[in-house]
């Protein structure tokens, strides 16, 4: 091939130069001095610039491969040129600079080539569909080695509700799971409710962090208060929860029917919230007992106000005095101040909430019980599995009807006219559109009446209309309002939602309030960016690029037979055995990477919001597997920087690893075949703690396996 | 004593030359002819061959192109016994003059002096044309020191392509402080469509193996390798040849033509990475390390082959090197402008009549060499462009062809001398694809250490491919330049620093085409398939049926003596374009 041109001579460092020892330069454009030997990256690790690379490790001759820590050189009035700082020894009378537009493209553009064949994930698709962000892998993994503190551990790590989400989570997890693209997904929210119940005891809460001087307070302390309360005392701030009612958990407590979450286990996870040191205060209902500004006047530095949404929707048709709502009815059962019920029971609503009452009723000894609902089962927003039980203990589904009176008889509620439904084109909501079939009314008697047609937050009228700023509309990342030091979330802001959205936003909320009452301004918790590398950036995962391992099939949660779970509002599912879990854990392919808090790349992707799929193209799809006993090869992961090769050949010494084809598709190989000795220094190297080309690798390509 | 030659470079060997040797053999005793019979190497006018040359004092010197064993008969009785020139088959006389003069006349051969006179594979012939004299004059009467200075006065620079003054290089390695010293001669020469070198090694090896003595005695180095890559069997047979008779003669070895210098060659062949030509792969290479380029500094003249200082030039570079210090440097001077002194030789291919290897004076314009030494466009269509330096080159426009070739000239345009690929592109060439063409050459070639090239020339491939196949989007043309920018700008070695070359030329030139593609999914070239359909113009159809004959497919259907329907059929054409080439009334038309 053809020799470069003068001008590229120029870019890779001038014409050879003398040697000479001492050299005077230009560092952003201050003039410091140093030796011919040394190289550019080391001259600023001297002088506490900090230049990104990939490929560069001290003990190693520099490769200058990966493209990330180029900087720009210039000699005299000539154009500047960008050379790699690990790889560029100093020459005189130069100037260069380690930060520019161009030097910051330039670094973007190696990081998005890299990971533009990348098929790779920084965190589990379980994980990333999980609105706190569980470390799903991380407790499947736990519950199938019997550890079940550690499990619970890791899952406190974002979320103080195990025993809670172990219970009535929708898992969202479970719907990306990739053991799906084999057979059926992994049982996660059974492993999570294993992980709980499975310890003997449970492992104790991290201890808060000193002190910090600072209050905040707490209004509502349903799961999204309570999750904020747990993160912000471990942060070491003083925290005061305000509630309504007399008992914390909110809707936990309130709304959900004891057979789905016992309320053992509730105030488990409560015992362990309040016993970091939150205080709570009961009975004290916002707008009436006090308002958001004496809270700040009392002196505390935020406010995170997580109200709920409390208030039913009305059916808005002819004699609705007499229906009750069925989140009204709800929290007379889990108060026991309703005991039993007598006649039919008719809820209208296909939500998670007209479940839960029919459920409830049917328990409380209601018969016949009705679910009508305007659209047909397909659109029913209920989970399938509650529908299922639903139906089971015997409640009867009537779709496509919709209510247009209720019927009294002497006052009393005595039936509802009903009127057929047939549907339409899809509606703003994206579902069809219900519309009435002419002439199709007919009565169902029945002498209750629930309305289930969802839910609404209700501002309190006195932080209505304030002209500092509404409470209720949050910035979405930072759960800011528009009111100074205070923030919102949960099903307040939202609407109602689930228990883990409840989490995810007390999460949230904590870590914006966190860094708001110490740096006085709010942040966000999780650009997108950091979330890392994903296969599905750039293409469509399939089942063999994640090998199944273990052949066993989903576990089926065990049940109470129905005859009994109908009489009685104990737990009907029972959970897995500790011999189950681990079968079912088992099944877990372990997508994400180990390496995830200490790979560079994924650090400087995010430094960097380089966006993955951006370039589209051609991608790599590898089998990972060992490269010899003991080490493991994973080559999406693999960047090409070399240095697991150079620390083999020039600091262990037996050359074992290589590389193979040419181009983009070359790739590491294991290079030792019949050499005895060198095989043996190979294997000392690996016997040491950690072999030395896994200790360099900037990645989690090269890992030691047991 | 008359003398008869075939051409036998690797050109006239596919052309059928050894089956005239073999003839030759035989009908000259039996025709009584008492002439000597060689071989000689490629001479350049490949178009012309199989090349036999008849050497007589009545007639002098003449080349006779496209011979057959079967013309041979008469041709010797023409020539020899009848004594006249058969002006039919006449190519050159006496190497300036007859029908192909024009060929000749503004060239200047240096590198290629006795390519295609002598026989390259007998140290007598080489040194009948005053080969080796070079040499015994810089051991009898030079000093190391004024080898150096003979060079650097001629103006030398590298002809591999990136023009690094040679006498300033030998100087570096001379002045290093070492015990021991390398040449090395780069004969890995994978440009496609440039086999400059190769026809170097197959016509003249003395040359160039003469040439890296004298730097060996220059530099002081009495180690020499020449790196030559295995797809050329004959060169590395005559270099071979050369290397053992030029050993036998004391030329090669210890005490060099009697003198107290030692000099030993030897050769290494390259495993077809292209890679390897740049010059920190070729030392890994040689080292048995895999190809891959490593940073410079330190250059190769201060660290190269097993730490020591080495030299590396390329073929042509050595060729020169022999000529001048038999010539003087004010010969060479002579030629050339500016900075650019000397000669180049050039591979010229493509859609021009006389294809093969021409020898110019630096600072002849692209035009002249185009259109006067090699005879303009070979199709009746305009010329639109050359493509120059291969895949580390670029494209220029005709509307530049007054741009004389030396080094500065060049690149100012955004392509390279490199190392003397010319291909010619007339109006039929999409300058998208010529583009795509190139960097998936050198996407393949990539080495794979550095990001940059790695992965960047591969994501810019896709989106050339995305372009050409009429998929490109809006802001393909914007990524495609900053990529290219980028890959340029931070690649490790010339390879990936050069790749976008061809990109970044053609965007600049030829902008309209790119656009073409992406707006109207129209290729202005009518090159590109998924862009194109063929259809016959009924009106200029004579109904020959050849185009039918020529599809292998089955997309012209025959209906009596005319070809219908009159449009071929889209679905199995596969837009192979052989109707539209053999169609000799311009009736099939590309939309």
């Amino acid at each position: 091939m053809s020799q470069p041109t003068d001008q590229q001579r120029a870019a890779e460092g001038q014409q050879p130069h003398e040697p000479a020892d001492a050299v005077e330069l230009i560092f952003d454009g201050e003039p410091c001095s140093g030796s011919a030997e040394q190289t550019i990256l080391e001259l600023a690790e001297q002088r506490g610039v900090r230049i990104p690379t990939l490929c560069h490790d001290p003990r190693l001759s520099p490769a200058a491969s990966c493209g990330v820590c180029m900087v720009e050189q210039r000699q005299g009035a000539d154009d500047s040129y960008k050379v790699p700082a690990c790889g560029s020894k100093l020459q005189q009378g130069v100037e260069i600079r380690s930060a520019s537009t161009a030097i910051e493209q330039a670094r973007r553009w190696a990081l998005e080539l890299l990971m533009s064949d990348h098929f790779a994930d920084c965190v589990a698709p379980c994980t990333l569909a999980c609105p706190a962000r569980v470390d799903v892998p991380g407790y499947v993994k736990a519950v199938e080695l019997g550890d079940f503190a550690e499990a619970m551990s890791l899952i406190r790590r974002t979320n103080p509700l195990p025993g809670v989400c172990g219970r009535v989570c929708p898992h969202r997890c479970e719907e990306a799971c990739r053991r799906a693209l084999h057979d059926e997904a992994v049982a996660i929210n059974n492993l999570k409710r294993l992980a709980t119940d499975g310890a003997s005891k449970r492992p104790q809460p991290p201890t808060p962090k000193p002190d910090s001087g600072h209050r905040v307070a707490i209004v509502g302390a349903g799961p999204a208060g309570l999750t904020a309360a747990w993160f912000l005392r471990l942060e070491g701030h003083e925290v005061k929860l305000l509630d309504a009612r007399a008992k914390p958990g909110g809707m936990l407590r309130y709304a959900i029917p004891e057979y789905r979450l016992s309320r053992d286990v509730l105030d488990a996870d409560l015992e362990a919230i309040v016993g970091l040191g939150v205080s709570f205060e009961p009975n004290r209902r916002l707008g009436k007992d006090f308002t958001v500004d004496e809270l700040l006047d009392e002196g505390f530095d935020a406010v995170f106000v997580a109200l709920g949404a409390w208030k039913g929707r009305k059916l808005r048709i002819p004699n609705e005095e007499g229906v009750i709502g069925s989140l009204e009815l709800l929290c007379q059962v889990n108060q026991h101040e309703l005991r039993s019920l007598e006649g039919g029971v008719a809820v209208i609503g296909g939500g998670n909430s007209a479940i839960d009452a029919a459920r409830a009723a049917v328990r409380l000894g209601a018969e016949p019980v009705r679910i009508l609902y305007r659209r047909s089962r397909e659109q029913m927003p209920a989970y399938e599995h509650e529908i299922v039980a639903a139906i089971e203990e015997g409640v009867e589904l009537q779709c496509l009807v919709s209510p247009v009176a209720i019927e009294l008889t002497e006052g009393a509620i005595s039936g509802v006219r009903l009127q057929r439904m047939r549907l339409a084109e899809a509606d703003a909501s994206g579902r069809p559109r219900p519309v009435p079939v002419e002439d199709s009314e007919h009565s169902l008697s029945t002498s209750m009446v629930v309305a289930a047609i969802g839910e609404a937050p209700e501002l309190p009228a006195v932080e209505k209309d304030d002209e500092r700023g509404p409470i209720n509309v949050v910035d979405a990342d930072t759960l800011s309002t528009g009111r100074k030091a205070v923030f919102a979330g949960g099903d307040f802001v939202t609407g109602p939602s689930s228990a883990i959205e409840a989490v995810a936003a007390g999460r949230r909320a904590a870590a914006s309030i966190d860094h708001f009452v110490r740096e006085g301004r709010a942040r966000h918790i999780e650009p997108q960016t950091e979330l890392g590398s994903r296969r599905e950036a750039l293409g469509k995962v399939h089942g063999e690029d994640c090998p199944r391992g273990s052949s066993a099939a989903r576990a089926a949660m065990p049940e109470r037979p129905v005859q009994l779970r109908i009489k009685d509002f104990d737990e009907g599912e029972l959970g897995y055995s500790p011999e189950l879990g681990e079968q079912e854990a088992g099944r877990c392919l372990r997508c994400g990477c180990d390496a995830y808090d200490s790979c560079d790349l994924r650090i400087l992707m995010a430094e960097y919001q380089v966006q993955q799929g951006r370039l589209g193209g051609e991608v790599h799809r590898y089998e990972s597997g060992l490269l010899r006993p003991g080490l493991h090869l994973d080559m999406n992961k693999c960047i090409r920087c070399e240095r697991c090769v150079r620390m083999c050949e020039e600091v262990v010494g037996p050359a074992a690893l290589g590389f193979v084809l040419r181009g983009f598709d070359t790739r590491l190989y294991f290079a030792l075949v019949g050499d005895s000795e060198a095989y043996a220094r190979c294997d000392a190297c690996l016997a040491d703690d950690g072999a030395m080309c896994t200790d360099t690798c900037p990645t989690g390509a090269l890992t030691v396996v047991p | 004593m008359s003398r008869v030659f075939v051409g036998l470079g690797s050109c006239g060997m596919a052309a059928g030359g050894q089956a005239v040797l073999d003839a030759l053999t035989e009908q000259l005793p039996a025709l009584g002819i008492d002439a000597e019979l060689s071989i000689t190497g490629c001479i350049g006018l490949c178009y012309r061959e199989v090349l036999v040359g008849l050497e007589s004092e009545e007639l002098g010197c003449c080349l006779y192109g496209e011979i057959t064993p079967d013309l041979l008969p008469a041709l010797l009785e023409t020539h020899f016994i009848d004594k006249k020139i058969d002006s039919r088959r006449l190519v050159l006389r006496d190497w300036i003059g007859g029908p192909e003069a024009d060929v000749m006349f503004l060239q200047e051969r240096v590198a290629l002096r006795n390519c295609g006179r002598i026989d390259p594979e007998s140290l007598d012939a080489y040194l009948q044309v005053d080969g080796y004299t070079a040499l015994e004059r810089v051991l009898r009467e030079m000093q190391p020191e004024d080898v150096i200075t003979e060079v650097k006065r001629s103006g030398l620079r590298g002809r591999g392509g990136a023009g690094f003054p040679t006498g300033r290089k030998w100087q570096l390695a001379r002045t290093s402080e070492a015990t021991q010293r390398v040449v090395i001669c780069n004969a890995d020469e994978g440009d496609p469509g440039a086999f400059m070198d190769r026809n170097l090694l197959e016509g003249d090896p003395f040359s160039v193996i003469e040439g890296m003595t004298i730097a060996g005695v220059a530099i002081g180095a009495n180690q020499g390798f020449v790196y030559v890559r295995d797809e050329y069997p004959l060169a590395i047979k005559r270099l071979e040849n050369a290397v053992a008779l030029a050993r036998e003669h004391g030329m090669l070895g210890k005490g060099i033509l009697d003198s107290d210098v030692d000099f030993e060659l030897q050769l290494r062949r390259g495993a077809g990475a292209f890679v390897c030509g740049e010059e920190t792969a070729m030392i890994a290479s040689l080292e048995g390390r895999r190809g891959t380029p490593r940073r410079r500094p330190p250059f190769p003249v201060e660290r190269g082959l097993w730490g020591r200082p080495t030299v590396i030039n390329n073929v042509e570079t050595f060729a020169n090197v022999s000529w001048i210090l038999h010539r003087g440097a004010a010969s060479f001077r002579r030629m050339g402008m500016d900075l650019s002194r000397g000669t180049k030789v050039f591979a010229l291919a493509g859609d021009v009549k006389r294809t093969g290897m021409i020898e110019a004076p630096m600072g002849l314009t692209i035009g002249e060499i185009v259109h006067l030494i090699g005879g303009g466009s070979s199709s009746n269509r305009k010329v639109k462009a050359v493509q120059i330096g291969g895949p580390a080159g670029g494209c220029i426009p005709a509307s530049l062809f007054d741009l004389p070739v030396d080094y500065e000239s060049l690149q100012q345009t955004g392509a390279i001398m490199g190392s003397g690929g010319l291909i010619v592109l007339d109006e039929t060439a999409c300058m998208v694809d010529i583009a795509r063409y190139f960097l998936s050459f050198t996407q393949a070639e990539s080495c794979g250490k550095c990001t940059p090239c790695r992965v960047g020339t591969k994501r810019m491939l896709e989106i050339l491919d995305r372009i050409c196949s009429g998929h490109g989007r809006e802001d393909d043309l914007p990524k495609l330049e900053q990529l290219a920018r980028y890959v340029q700008q931070t690649s490790s070695c010339g390879l990936g620093r050069a790749a976008p070359n061809p990109v970044l030329t053609t965007l600049g030139y030829f902008n309209h085409e790119y656009k073409a593609h992406i707006e109207q999914q129209c290729c202005p070239a009518g090159k590109c398939r998924e862009l194109i359909e063929f259809n016959i113009d009924a009106y200029r159809c004579d109904g020959c049926t050849l185009c039918f004959e020529q599809c292998s497919v089955g997309a012209i259907h025959k209906f009596g003596g005319r070809v219908i329907p009159l449009r071929i059929d889209p679905d199995p054409c596969t837009r192979c374009g052989g109707c539209f080439k053999v169609c000799q009334f311009g009736a099939v038309v590309v939309r």
